[in-house]
């Protein structure tokens, strides 16, 4: 026991090393990927000024005319900008009611298979049309679609009806649209939600077990609430991504008939783009809907971090 | 394990056949373009191939493969998707090993940062002169170190990472492990099923590289697999598929263009099943308790 | 397991670290080849000829693949049994860099943002948006001095409309040098002669006599077999290969006009109302193919040479092989290749408009190469009177062609590499001068149905419709509003109404909204580029 008098010397008590330092490893571990996105992302990103000048490929960034918005100005009065806008929207939103939810399902039956043969077989079916271009199955989409020699319309026939045309009817576009897209890519998209299931603690269902709790109840109370980090995640990632509804897909299944509904941002940038050398107003077009990607993306993240406690940032 | 409710047996049925019904529409077209790549030119051109060849002959593969040109750029290919997943990896986990932790200063400053070059790519031009200034063009290094992290994958590895308990990684701070010790030894045994699949993104990203190598690539010795087997696919000049369709007695083009599909996608569809182990459920057994 | 791991992980690093070395030195060698390819001594001059031997001509040139199968396929081009043979006949060191011809706008624009040109740059046309800045900045030399001087051949050989076209000179000065195109109407209407006989019918030249026989297709039943399956008429999304009829009303889409005063684009003078009428009329009565709108290239051309069409448009100059491949399906076919058919005005009518007489390809020579006057000389040697022209036509003696006498023996291509190989030597090295392969009645009758395709392109030449706008550039109207040009707006419009959904009343309202939506500007534009070319 220390004499109540005794003095303790300031010198004896270790200063607390600052933030930075106590947690250097931790920050070591940011500093190359840190590195790689200033390098790699952020300084060609400055070349996205070109969106404001008259680029010119041999006066360069700092030799072209400054205009300012004017390109920005020439998207909004173009006439067909309104349909744009709202073509890309809707088809997003489609996407993002049916398709997100599509891989999550599939997941979850997916998970409840016992028989392991079967299990990875179906598996591994289930992603090969992601692997097949959409050069590929969008023609196949209009083969199947076909009035003629579609299958979908002898389907019709058989019932009765009259065959339809509906590659060219654009009441149809947007949800060929979806439909063929989650048909291409539900299944790939299990394979992050089955990872997820994966680790979640098989004690947990043992225990719902033994409490009384069916099948039905496991999943809601268990799986996915486990399940909810990775799909807000993958959630607000996708509404960050609302304004890239998948370039070559609309490409291959669009014709004159459907621009009504199926005109949408990427296909009017690849028409500006094969005039040639539209550089600063394909960029003008590109920063338009990244900023609208991105407040919607900050808007979500918010709101997410209220509700669920998930966010990204 | 008590035994499965009347319901849950039927709901099992369901299961099974609902599945079975999605995988075959699935599996339909792949049968179909393997059957077509089987196929004679004439049995195509007449429309009798479905899901089975008609005519069957290995032309179309012997075409295809015959072309030395085309084990350059498989070899390519396997080299850039090898080195480019192994860089991907180790930048990716290390900087999200780091962003996972919950309560890091500046943690939600970078996160916002790395968020926005997802949002807002860079445009070509630049994109391609800061290639060009660090003497990375014509060079493997072109297809592997610009797109060295995905944002989109990074976040979802911190996502996993979260997942980990909090406590082993206490625990083993308390045994005196600083963070790479207790990434190494605690957290990437655990993480065999993000890994894998992240992995798995990042080596297909590889495999199905195209744009990037069309733009800084004009060696044909550097051409990976997608730009070689491309040229076949999209006959944009159509005088092309013409003269191609002058010895159309036992290969058509579009029997080619099928062969160069299923050389393009087989090597990558059966990485899948092999990694599939690591997607058992409870790998994390055992952890917590011991 | 921690083992198990372990010695995964060395395995990976062992590999990644042995895939490092082997990328590193590929790239060193692929780099270091490059290299000695490039830096090379400067060139002497060729002026006159001196007796002993010159040293070669050394040219870097760039120029597009153009997806040839020889080139893309080759693992060295440089290398290449006809490249060396053009190097030897010409007494050049070529070294080839290639664009590829996926994206070739991209790779244009990266190339010239780099800054790194080649001796001889191949463009599409000097007027071109990815080219014309590189006018404005000075980056290609005038070569009307050069010519004067030292290009003869060219100066006397190269047709004077050639010369004057947008894609060649700007204001008189000459900053590209052509290759030719003999055939410039190059698109023909194909029919089914075998049908035509079946029905006894005449070949069509006026539009309703057409709708007759096309009639006659849908329901003569012409192939016999009892069921009303011909498709009389089949086209492609876009109206690729299927303008026949608004050629008849002198409004190709691609086309432009001088109408009082002002240069306007085909797609909305009258005439094109009463085209958009037959085709509404060709699309209710099936006569033309009502999946034409979603059909893209392959599915077209599956129905044709599987017997299901009567009448389709293509180029000129392939006709053996369509006839070829018709008949494994239908070994009992026959096709006759005709005019297009004549509208009201009586005059002659086309597919399409009548294309430049310049090629696809124009040569420029950019500033900063080494010794301009030989390049020039040099493309000025492939319209000389001692030009190999042998080699050219032919290819090479002993492989491609044999010699007895005077007597040429040629192989004739019968398979994909033989063809590609001809084009190699036809086209591809064939930078300038005159294309013989085109041209040459008695070399064009020795290939495999050489008459029927003499025939095609004797009719196509017939044929075809003036272009008062060939080779515009791209004004800035519309570049602002790219929907302006045939294939936006317009492509919308007669769509809907040839396919029913529109009445062909709503025209003039049509053509009033192109025209307030930027469509003046562009004519405004347009009508001040004609007159400075014209003046």
């Amino acid at each position: 026991m220390s004499h109540p008098l005794e003095v303790v010397s300031e010198k004896a008590v270790p200063k607390r090393k600052p933030y930075l330092l106590r947690n250097w490893q931790t920050y070591s571990m940011i500093l190359p990927g840190l590195a790689f996105f200033i390098l790699f992302k952020y300084i060609p990103l400055t070349g996205s000024i070109i969106a404001f000048q008259d680029y010119n490929v041999f006066k360069g960034v700092f030799g072209s005319p400054f205009v300012g918005l004017k390109h920005f100005d020439n998207l909004f009065t173009y006439p067909e900008f309104s349909r744009v806008l709202i073509n890309t929207l809707l088809i997003s939103l489609y996407k993002l009611a049916f398709g997100f939810p599509a891989p999550i399902i599939l997941a979850l039956l997916l998970n409840e298979v016992r028989k392991m043969l079967f299990k990875r077989f179906t598996q591994t079916v289930l992603y090969l049309p992601h692997f097949i271009s959409w050069v590929i199955v969008g023609g196949l989409v209009i083969n199947f679609l076909s009035p003629t020699i579609g299958l979908f319309n002898d389907f019709l026939r058989w019932l009765g009806m009259e065959p339809i045309f509906f590659m060219q009817e654009s009441e149809y576009f947007r949800s060929i649209v979806v439909i063929s897209g989650i048909w291409k890519e539900a299944g790939w998209g299990t394979i992050l939600y089955l990872a997820a299931l994966a680790g979640i603690n098989p004690d947990l269902y043992e225990s719902a077990e033994v409490d009384g709790a069916g099948k039905l109840r496991q999943a809601f109370s268990i799986t996915l609430p486990c399940l909810i980090p990775t799909i807000m995640v993958l959630l607000l990632l996708q509404i960050g991504s609302v304004m890239d509804v998948g370039f070559e897909q609309i490409y291959i299944l669009l014709n004159p008939l459907v621009w009504e509904t199926g005109e949408v941002f990427d296909t009017y940038i690849y028409r500006v783009g094969l005039l040639g050398n539209q550089y600063s107003y394909t960029t003008a077009i590109g920063i338009f809907k990244s900023v609208v990607g991105f407040t919607l993306l900050v808007g979500a993240n918010q709101l997410s971090k209220r509700m669920t406690g998930n966010s990204i940032y | 394990m008590i035994s499965p409710t009347p319901a849950y047996r039927a709901f099992t049925v369901f299961n099974y056949i609902l599945l079975s019904l999605i995988g075959v529409s699935m599996l339909v077209p792949f049968l179909h373009i393997l059957a077509g790549s089987l196929s004679s030119g004439k049995a195509i051109t007449q429309g009798l191939v479905s899901i089975l060849p008609v005519q069957f002959t290995l032309g179309n593969y012997q075409s295809v493969l015959s072309d030395m040109n085309i084990w350059k750029s498989i070899q390519v290919t396997i080299l850039i998707t090898a080195l480019g997943t192994f860089i991907n990896l180790l930048f990716t986990v290390l900087m999200a090993y780091g962003l996972s932790k919950v309560d890091l200063k500046g943690r939600s400053t970078i996160m916002l940062l790395v968020l926005f070059t997802m949002i807002f790519p860079a445009p070509i031009i630049p994109a391609y002169l800061l290639v060009k200034s660090l003497a990375m063009l014509n060079t493997i290094w072109a297809l592997v170190i610009p797109g060295a992290i995905s944002a989109f994958n990074m976040i979802i590895m911190i996502s996993f990472f979260r997942g980990i308990p909090e406590g082993l990684t206490e625990s083993a701070k308390i045994d005196g492990c600083g963070e790479y010790r207790t990434l190494w030894s605690i957290v990437l045994p655990l993480s065999l099923p993000s890994l894998s699949t992240i992995g798995l993104f990042y080596a297909v990203g590889h495999w199905n590289s195209y744009f990037q190598a069309l733009m800084y690539i004009r060696n044909p010795d550097l051409y990976p697999l997608q730009v070689f087997l491309r040229r076949l696919l999209v006959e944009s000049d159509e005088n092309m598929l013409i003269r191609a369709g002058q010895n159309a007695a036992v290969q058509s083009v579009e029997g080619l263009k099928m062969a160069s599909i299923m050389v393009a996608t087989l090597p990558i569809l059966i990485v899948y099943p092999l990694i599939q182990k690591h997607f058992v459920k409870g790998s994390m057994l055992g952890s917590i308790k011991g | 397991m921690y083992r198990k791991k372990k010695a995964f992980v060395w395995l990976l690093a062992l590999i990644t670290l042995l895939s490092v070395m082997a990328g590193c030195s590929k790239a060193n060698n692929e780099a270091g080849n490059k290299e000695t390819a490039s830096s090379a001594p400067p060139a002497s001059s060729a002026s006159e000829k001196p007796p002993e031997k010159v040293e070669p001509l050394k040219i870097d040139i760039t120029l597009t693949t153009g997806n040839l199968g020889h080139v893309v396929g080759s693992p060295n081009i440089n290398e290449d049994k006809y490249v060396k043979k053009l190097e030897e006949l010409s007494n050049t060191d070529l070294t080839f860099n290639l664009l590829p011809h996926e994206n070739y706008n991209q790779s244009m624009s990266l190339l010239l943002a780099s800054g790194e040109l080649p001796d001889l740059l191949q463009t599409k046309g000097i007027n071109l948006p990815e080219i014309a800045p590189a006018i404005d900045a000075g980056v290609l030399l005038p070569l009307n001095d050069l010519i004067d001087q030292y290009a003869p051949n060219l100066k006397s050989k190269v047709p004077a409309e050639s010369w004057k076209s947008g894609r060649v000179s700007k204001d008189g000065v000459i900053y590209g040098i052509p290759g030719e195109n003999p055939i410039t109407n190059g698109t023909v209407v194909y029919m089914r002669k075998d049908w035509l006989d079946a029905l006894g019918l005449q070949i069509p030249k006026t539009v309703d006599e057409y709708i007759e026989v096309l009639k006659a297709f849908r329901d003569g039943d012409p192939n016999g077999n009892k069921k009303k399956d011909e498709i009389p008429f089949s086209g492609r999304d876009k109206f690729s290969h299927t303008g026949h009829f608004f050629g008849a009303y002198d409004v190709p889409l691609d086309g432009w006009r001088m109408v009082d005063g002002k240069l306007t684009p085909n797609i909305v003078r009258p005439e094109m109302k009463e085209a958009l009428k037959v085709y509404a009329e060709l699309y209710k009565e099936k006569l033309l193919d009502n999946e034409f709108v979603t059909q893209p290239g392959n599915i077209w051309d599956n129905k044709i040479v599987t017997g299901q069409v009567g009448m389709w448009a293509h180029a000129a100059t392939y006709p053996d092989t369509w006839l070829t491949r018709l008949r494994e399906n239908v070994p009992t076919a026959e096709i006759v290749l005709v005019p297009a058919p004549v509208g009201p005005s009586g005059k002659p009518g086309g597919v399409y408009t009548i294309g430049s007489s310049v090629s696809d390809f124009v040569w420029t020579i950019p500033k900063n190469a080494k010794n301009p006057e030989a390049i020039i000389k040099f493309l000025d040697w492939f319209y000389s009177d001692d030009v190999p022209s042998d080699f050219f036509l032919y290819g090479l003696e002993g492989e491609d062609y044999t010699k007895s006498g005077d007597k040429i023996n040629y192989n004739y291509p019968a398979e994909k590499a033989q063809y590609d190989a001809e084009a190699m030597h036809q086209e591809w090295l064939h930078f300038t001068g005159p294309k013989l392969h085109l041209t040459d009645e008695a070399f064009i009758k020795g290939r495999n149905m050489g008459d029927l395709i003499f025939q095609g392109i004797t009719v196509s030449q017939q044929g075809g419709i003036v272009n008062d706008g060939l080779d515009i550039p791209t004004l800035p109207a519309v570049q602002a509003r790219p929907e302006l040009k045939y294939d936006g707006l317009f492509l919308e419009f007669s769509t809907k109404v040839i396919t029913g959904r529109e009445s062909v009343d709503k025209f003039d309202s049509f053509v009033a909204d192109w025209k307030s939506r930027g469509g003046d500007q562009w004519i405004e534009e347009a009508t001040a580029w004609y007159n400075s070319l014209n003046k």
